[in-house]
């Protein structure tokens, strides 16, 4: 996974700039554990 | 895009729904699963109630729905694991309705719309693969060879028989009470009726060709994804009700995260599932539907049904595994529906060989979109 663009970076250094990116989505907007919990609480309606 | 029921299969699903709490107990549904054979007397009740004429139309005495109205009947059916052939016959009769040619093929899809006939595909071989129909019409337009896995081929009163004339895959008209077919039973998992059948010089009558076949098994596969849905969203429903239910440590186990997680997790499986499995029945409704974007839905529902019915059993512990609790009925029949009409690992090799064709189904799915409804 090379990190600056050139011949040897597949799609320009696209694959590693995502890869870096992508943990922030994990928690961006809510974490994924959060997310649960509200499904759990408002979809479901299990107790908290 | 809105996925949203219309009125009428809200109609269709609430009385459906109603019917079965009030008249198919789970006992009678293990009193079914001994007798060896299906639910005859919900099968009569159905048939009074016209429900096998939904999906057909007004003029051939259906009552002029689609398939997705037909879905929603299914969805509702197997949330009660009764055993009835009902995809089997619907998707054979609509097979014929839209494709088979002659009177017989006019006559069958009368009577399968009326409830009179219960017809079966009969499709697989040895090698147990769609596209291996290794069966040939001999000369004398009779069948002989054998058929695996034909489900409720010893109930049914003919069998859609795939078999190979002229060098490609159509299907034939069996009659079961013919003296050229016989019947054995293979007891399965999911303790529905199945068998092997053997034909011996049984009369075949012609009834379409090649993109006939085509079509049963993209419908018998998008039904057979709703039938999962319907095991996977029971198990939920009640994997729900119990962790609310459950205290120990004083408090309702639902209460803690670690159970909670897990409930939220099958929930987006089913929900994915459900999504994924209506468009597909939508998509056939107005041919725009393709192999791949069917095997999509069957890949989802069959690993969905198989991991959310596993976890159910997790979350509720050791009455999970006790026979006389009802859960087990979605796990078996989940996992006979997971692998019917093509496992996942089919499906996904179906999806895997048309990437490249990738454009084709895609923006089929942007035009869906544009126009709103299950309608």
């Amino acid at each position: 996974m090379t990190r600056e663009a050139g011949d040897a970076a597949p799609a320009g250094g696209r694959m590693e700039s995502t890869y870096r990116m992508s943990p922030i989505l994990r928690f961006g907007g809510g974490t994924n554990e959060v997310q649960r919990d509200i499904i759990a609480q408002r979809g479901l309606g299990l107790p908290r | 895009m809105n996925l949203a029921l219309s009125e009428t299969q809200q109609l269709v699903r609430d009385a459906v729904r109603d019917y079965l709490a009030r008249e198919v107990s789970f006992d009678r549904v293990r009193e079914v699963e001994r007798s060896g054979g299906f639910d005859r007397e919900l099968w009569r009740d159905l048939q009074r109630q016209d429900w096998m004429g939904l999906p057909f139309p007004q003029d051939i005495g259906g009552s002029g729905g689609s398939c997705v109205d037909l879905a929603v009947l299914i969805e509702e059916l197997s949330k009660r694991a009764v055993i009835i052939p009902l995809v089997e016959t619907m998707v054979s009769a609509l097979t014929i309705h839209r494709f088979g040619a002659g009177a017989a093929a006019r006559e069958l899809v009368r009577d399968a719309a009326a409830g009179d006939a219960v017809v079966t595909p009969a499709i697989f071989e040895a090698s147990d693969r769609f596209d291996d129909v290794a069966m040939a019409v001999g000369a004398d337009g009779r069948l002989r060879g054998e058929k695996y896995f034909v489900t409720y081929g010893q109930n049914a009163t003919h069998h859609l028989v795939a078999a190979s004339a002229d060098g490609s895959v159509g299907l034939f008209l069996a009659d079961a009470e013919d003296p050229g077919v016989k019947c054995a039973p293979l007891p399965s998992i999911g303790r529905i009726p199945q068998a092997l059948v053997r034909y011996d010089g049984a009369e075949a009558t012609p009834v379409a060709g090649a993109e006939a076949y085509r079509y049963l098994v993209r419908l018998g596969r998008a039904l057979a994804a709703i039938q999962c849905l319907g095991c996977a969203q029971q198990a939920l429903d009640m994997t729900t009700d119990y962790v609310r239910g459950r205290v120990q440590f004083g408090q309702p186990i639902g209460a803690f995260q670690a159970v909670r997680h897990h409930c939220a997790n099958m929930a987006m499986m089913v929900e994915a599932a459900r999504f994924l499995a209506y468009e597909a029945v939508w998509s056939m409704d107005n041919g725009v539907a393709t192999d791949a974007q069917v095997a999509v839905a069957k890949a989802c529902a069959s690993r969905t049904v198989t991991e959310v019915t596993m976890m159910a059993h997790q979350l509720h512990g050791g009455i999970g595994i006790v026979e006389e609790y009802d859960l087990h009925f979605f796990s078996l029949r989940g996992k006979e529906r997971a692998l019917a009409w093509g496992s996942a690992e089919e499906c996904l090799a179906i999806v895997a060989g048309s990437v490249d064709e990738a454009e084709e189904w895609l923006p089929m799915r942007q035009a869906a979109g544009a126009s709103a409804g299950l309608s």
